[in-house]
């Protein structure tokens, strides 16, 4: 959907995607060393565009661009979709960053803050391709429960293939929400000096 | 600082990040190694830069990449 939805955190900030923003997600989605447990997608700009244009019509439908504050460079994209009823919850996916980027955590503390204190939504979970255990990892560390693993859940590449699904409920927010902008504060402010 | 120390050093909060104990001598990498993600990464970099009082720039913390590379790259700070 169109939304307009930008939130900030310390070094990175979300904005809603732009079709301008279709070739750059075309390159990261096609770049092989990012796109191993990701859906494939066409590698020409004017099928993401074609998409794009699908997102925009579609209801609580949440895709954003990760960027850099300062410089504005877009880092990767993340979004919010498949909400169940009364917004009772969402899922969150579609993550991906350029190689070597420190955007992670932000990221992932943004779409938080999105996801509860903006869209007020009671939990957010996240389907993870089991064979990418160093992201099922990052959930783990992130505070998100476990709650499942769905098998067949994902057709990657003509297989398919099971996801472990991580979940956060509004109301652990506050505590994984002050717990991370601490270390990412100090991850800033050391950068900074 | 010797190299054994910083070695032993890098062990020791490897083991606090991957979970399992780490020695000195034992040599690992982020791809070996499914619970090094990318949070525990940073948090990893947050503990070194305090326990050796130096500082990675961001383009080093994520080319830090295996135990041998961040010990070098210690050592050079820790002798600039």
């Amino acid at each position: 959907m169109r939304h307009s939805i930008r939130l900030a955190c310390v070094r990175y900030r979300l904005r809603p995607v732009t079709m301008e923003d279709a070739a750059f997600i075309v390159e990261l989605r096609t770049d092989p060393m990012l796109n191993r447990f990701l859906h494939e997608v066409s590698p020409r700009v004017e099928d993401q565009v074609a998409w794009i244009e699908r997102y925009f019509e579609r209801p609580d439908d949440y895709y954003f661009i990760i960027e850099d504050t300062d410089s504005c460079k877009p880092q990767g994209a993340i979004g919010i979709y498949d909400f169940i009823e009364n917004r009772a919850g969402a899922e969150w996916g579609r993550w991906i960053l350029k190689s070597g980027s420190m955007a992670a955590l932000e990221s992932a503390w943004l779409v938080c803050e999105v996801a509860f204190a903006g869209l007020g939504l009671g939990s957010l979970w996240a389907r993870t391709l089991a064979d990418n255990p160093r992201v099922v990892s990052f959930h783990d560390s992130f505070g998100a429960t476990r709650t499942t693993t769905l098998k067949d859940h994902f057709k990657v590449r003509g297989e398919t293939k099971a996801a472990v699904e991580h979940r956060i409920v509004a109301a652990e927010w506050p505590e994984l929400r002050a717990r991370h902008y601490t270390i990412i504060s100090r991850l800033a402010n050391r950068v900074h000096q | 600082m010797k190299r054994s120390e910083i070695k032993n050093g890098v062990a020791e909060l490897l083991s606090i990040t991957v979970g399992r104990p780490i020695t000195g001598n034992e040599s690992i990498t982020r791809e070996s190694e499914p619970t090094w993600d990318s949070l525990k990464h940073v948090q990893l970099i947050l503990m070194l830069e305090e326990r050796f009082g130096v500082q990675f720039s961001e383009e080093e913390m994520a080319g830090l990449r295996d135990s041998d590379e961040i010990a070098r790259a210690i050592e050079k700070k820790s002798e600039a």
